[in-house]
């Protein structure tokens, strides 16, 4: 590797170096001085970091060469659609640290802080790698964070209990995915870069060879699943939601499960591209799935933060409808869903942090009286909830509409418009969410409580990050051509 | 096409946009207001209420109603979503315009009359003008996208204004109302977007570049296969015409207009059901084809909303439940109207649009202004109001004869340009059954008239007890300004039908050369 090689490495990963030191810097700060109060010091130093990496990455997009960039001997693959996922990741990062700075048992903690930054930077590794074994450490540097993240608050038995779950379940289908990357390791004999692989997967599947491929595949998806909330891979999402600190709720409901389905795009779409006809109909019944319990099991919740959690994982079939429809259109589709998504479920989990400090409940009932006692924090969950089912003029229709419309879209190698079905279904799913979404509007519009003439009084960090979000998902949901753009350039950017 | 102004260079090209948008600045400048300033948010809501009903009667004096003038005038159009062919585009024809008009009078008739509202004043009016821009919306848009868009935005402020400010299991009515609607409206974009994929354009009609479009003039040039016309044509029409009461699909609107704020109620039957209605008629501009194949049909579902609504209104204890049923009625002879495939059927429906949003607006503001004094709707509770509201009992027993199809009112020119369409059939040849239905929906009609008189005598004649009511109070001057309005319009367009017949016409006659008649 030459000096400017190594250079030009180094300039691809700058976001990930960035947050890295920032993440050294914030422990080591806490080391250095323990016991002592440090306020907010880290959390302003983590939305500093966060933002300083934002515009990085900014700066890369914009000067981003039409090729890809391969660094450190194809390890590392930048392009657009990377920084696209790069960006919604540092974008959840800042917003997490803003929604973290008035949370008890956080707030003031520069291990958490670090561990959060940490995650942020496997994401960027996962979303960036081009080589099996780069993806597997990228994804293991997210998930060991997050476990002890969703563990944070030692206190909490609901919290301890969260991060147990949450490990157990991710040891576990991490080794699976492990397994199912050593068969492929194994099958393409000793190739570890998705291209090289999938060159050696054309050959085999010209020789009708697929049979112990989709045995890879299904191993495969299983971890990949498992990151996105797939059903039947979701078994940790509720309890993991319910019990960990809402602001690592926020940001795994949003950030990891980016990082999820951005491996599972490139992977699909580049190293199982060969076996295309084989898998769609196996990916379109897991959205199938996926999106309807989802859906049906949100509806039976009455603890808030559980019924984001089905909702998070009716959202995943919906994403997943995009990736089933392959091609620009739907890769574009899931690029602007996931973005929009970032903003739309982060509010939803601040108002759900705010509600419950102000009532000591994270019932959906005991929201009553919110507009009357907040009408600006009602107001953001009003916009928040609409979002996610999709009503215009906020984000998420735009999102829903570019999805469905991939999917009615999508042609078979025969000429036939096979995902209709897929399509209606996820309509017909997205009524049954509007009911859910809108029940929590009538408890915090139409129910009355006690002392709901008491005003509720937020903190600034909730405020600022409640009006970005609510600003930008009135904004995208108005003005969806920049974001939708991007996704598209992003999508083009894949193979 | 679309060449008088482009781009929004002068006021002409404008003006549709300014009706939409300054609902929707009023709202962003009400949630913005302080929360006690109450009487400073009524003025905003009126304000910009008035100002879209000035606008909208400038819109139907300005129309060039010469020969050979545009069918679809004051055309504004800029790129929205350019990539996929989604471009904000508004124009009005002879049927959007009267709709338009329609919206202008009852949205600003809305703000007057719910100007004493004490719970959340600023909350109502805001979700209200959000409410009333998405109607004019849909009546607007050209381009299919668009429609959906405002057609949604117009779907769920209702659920938050019924289940707030309404009464009578409002929260159960509010639910069903928005599951219905966003159910129809989803299917039916569903069916857009199928319709999107499939259309193919000869050489010349798109923008260079373009694949594909949602603008609905470049649609209505394609030619879409006659297959996908016949799978998708009904969840189109169905899907929209859910908000139109199409029976089996109509049980949510008499729970939605009952449980409804008076106002909200107001808009919702006058107009709101008109939407559906309005863009149903978008699947017969675009699938043509499966429309002459299919509407004979579809008229066979209808007849059951006008005999059906009728008997049921008929047995209803509730007052208001009567006007609710009544609407679903009512608007089955709409659809049977446009079902009839010829001029006069086209016509009349469109007049009944017209004709059942005034007249039903003005129902539910007279039970809007018993129903705050006596607290009570049954029918058999109330009686004599004629003493204490002699305006508001005139005003009803005129909307009553409209909705009986008296002639010298606005409800006979329409219905009996339905009727005569019915007679008449499709331009293509009659159908067979099409004079049974005539016989069969006259029932409809009679029962109407069994219904309202079953009310007038009941509710506004009888004793009159004043001891019986504590909540006396007179109506102010916004209820009265509305109720001589309506009754107005209902006795001038029934003299003098011209007026808006015809505009009306400039809309329907090339509608039915698009179906292939006229």
């Amino acid at each position: 590797m030459t000096g400017e090689q190594l250079l030009q490495g180094l300039w691809a990963i700058l976001p990930e170096i960035v947050l890295l030191l920032l993440g050294i810097l914030v422990i080591t700060i806490d080391l250095i001085k323990p016991g002592q109060r440090k306020g907010r010091t880290f959390g302003a130093l983590t939305i500093g970091g966060a933002l300083v990496t934002t515009l990085i990455i900014i700066y890369q997009a914009i000067n981003q060469p039409p090729e890809p960039v391969l660094a450190f001997a194809g390890m590392v693959r930048i392009d657009l659609f990377v920084q696209m996922f790069r960006l919604m990741f540092s974008v959840a990062l800042l917003l997490a640290a803003l929604i973290s700075l008035d949370v008890k048992g956080v707030k003031t903690n520069g291990e958490f802080y670090g561990l959060l930054i940490f995650s942020t930077v496997g994401m960027g590794f996962m979303a960036a790698s081009n080589n099996i074994v780069m993806l597997y450490v990228g994804l293991e540097t997210t998930s060991i964070a997050l476990y002890m993240l969703a563990g944070f608050i030692r206190e909490s038995t609901v919290s301890t209990e969260a991060g147990m779950k949450y490990f157990l379940f991710g040891a576990f289908t991490s080794t699976i995915l492990l397994y199912g990357l050593s068969l492929l390791f194994g099958f393409t004999g000793g190739k570890t870069g998705y291209a090289e692989i999938a060159a050696t997967l054309q050959q085999l599947a010209a020789q009708q060879e697929t049979l112990p491929l989709m045995v890879a595949l299904v191993l495969i998806a299983v971890g990949f699943g498992f990151k996105v909330a797939a059903v039947p891979f979701h078994m940790w999402t509720p309890d993991v939601y319910e019990g960990s600190p809402t602001p690592i709720t926020a940001f795994i409901s949003v950030a990891s499960k980016a990082a999820g389905f951005a491996v599972f795009i490139r992977f699909f779409l580049i190293v199982f591209g060969p076996l295309q006809e084989q898998w769609i109909g196996f990916v379109a019944l897991l959205a199938a799935v996926t999106m309807t319990l989802g859906n049906l099991v949100a509806m039976q919740q009455r603890n808030f933060k559980r019924m984001l959690a089905y909702s998070s994982i009716a959202q995943a079939g919906y994403l997943l409808i995009g990736v089933t429809a392959v091609g620009e259109l739907g890769t574009a589709a899931v690029l602007f869903y996931l973005a929009t998504y970032v903003l739309t479920n982060i509010a939803a989990f601040a108002v759900a942090e705010i509600a419950t400090n102000a009532t000591g409940s994270e019932l959906i009932k005991d929201m009553a009286g919110l507009s009357r006692r907040a009408p600006g924090i009602a107001f953001a969950l009003l916009a928040a909830m609409l979002s996610l089912a999709g009503v215009p003029p906020l984000a998420g229709f735009f999102g829903k509409f570019y999805v469905f419309q991939a999917a009615i879209g999508y042609t078979n190698p025969t000429g036939q418009n096979s995902l209709v079905w897929l399509a209606i279904l996820g309509v017909l799913n997205s009524i049954v969410a509007l009911y859910y979404y809108l029940m929590v509007l009538k408890v915090t519009y139409v129910d009355r409580a006690e002392g709901e003439d008491v005003p509720l009084t937020t903190s600034g960090g909730f405020k600022l990050a409640l009006a970005t979000t609510v600003a930008g998902m009135i904004f995208f949901g108005i003005f969806a051509t920049p974001l939708y753009t991007l996704s598209t350039l992003a999508a083009q950017a894949v193979r | 096409m679309g060449t008088d102004g482009d781009y929004f260079m002068d006021f002409n090209s404008l003006l549709l946009t300014l009706i939409v948008f300054a609902p929707v600045t009023a709202a962003v400048i009400i949630f913005l207001t302080p929360k006690d300033k109450t009487l400073f948010v009524r003025i905003i809501a009126a304000t910009a209420t008035g100002l879209t009903l000035i606008l909208s009667i400038v819109a139907f004096v300005l129309y060039d109603r010469a020969a050979g003038a545009a069918q679809y005038q004051f055309q504004g159009i800029a790129p929205w979503v350019p990539s996929l062919g989604i471009s904000y585009h508004v124009g009005v024809d002879g049927i959007g315009l009267t709709m338009v008009l329609l919206t202008g009078i009852v949205g600003f008739m809305g703000v007057l009359i719910s100007w004493n509202i004490k719970d959340r004043p600023r909350e109502f009016f805001a979700f209200f003008m959000l409410l009333v821009a998405g109607v004019f919306g849909v009546f607007v848009s050209l381009d299919l996208f668009l429609l959906i868009f405002f057609y949604e935005l117009s779907i769920f402020p209702m659920y938050i204004l019924i289940a707030t400010w309404g009464s009578t299991r409002k929260e159960y009515a509010a639910m069903k109302l928005t599951l219905y609607l966003l159910i129809g409206s989803i299917i039916a974009l569903v069916g857009v977007l199928a319709v999107y994929f499939s259309a193919q354009f000869p050489a010349g009609v798109l923008p260079e570049g373009a694949t594909r479009t949602f603008d609905l003039l470049l649609l209505q040039q394609s030619n879409i296969p006659i297959e996908v016309q016949r799978i998708w044509f009904l969840p189109i029409f169905i899907g929209f015409g859910v908000l139109a009461g199409i029976w089996p699909f109509h049980n949510w609107s008499p729970d939605g207009h009952v449980a409804a704020p008076t106002a909200v109620s107001m808009i919702h039957a006058g107009v709101l059901m008109k939407l559906g209605a309005f863009a149903a008629i978008i699947a017969m501009r675009l699938l043509p084809d499966a429309a002459r194949e299919q509407m004979p049909w579809v008229i066979l579902l209808v007849t059951v909303n006008v005999v059906y609504g009728a008997a049921i209104a008929m047995v209803q204890k509730d007052f208001k439940y009567v006007i609710g049923f009544s609407s679903v009625s009512h608007m089955g002879l709409v659809t049977m109207g446009f079902a009839t495939m010829n001029q006069v059927g086209l016509n009349g429906a469109v007049l009944q649009m017209w004709s059942h949003g005034i007249m039903t607006a003005c129902f539910f503001a007279v039970v809007g202004l018993i129903y705050d004094r006596a607290h009570t709707r049954q029918i058999n509770e109330l009686s004599g109001w004629a003493r204490y509201f002699p305006l508001a009992t005139v005003a009803f027993i005129i909307g009553g004869l409209v909705s009986m199809g008296m002639p010298g009112l606005s409800g006979f020119v329409a219905e009996f340009q339905i009727f005569m369409g019915l007679w008449q059939g499709p331009f293509f040849g009659q159908i067979w059954y099409y004079p049974i239905i005539a016989i069969l929906a006259i029932w409809g009609v009679i029962l109407t008239a069994a219904y309202v008189l079953r009310i007038v005598q009941q509710v506004f004649f009888g004793e009159w007890d004043p001891h019986k009511w504590h909540d006396l109070r007179p109506s102010n001057f916004g209820d009265k300004l509305a109720l001589i309005t309506f009754s107005v319009l209902m006795i001038v367009v029934g003299l003098a039908p011209a007026l808006l017949l015809g505009t009306i016409e400039l809309g329907t006659k090339p509608l039915l050369a698009l179906l292939g008649g006229g």
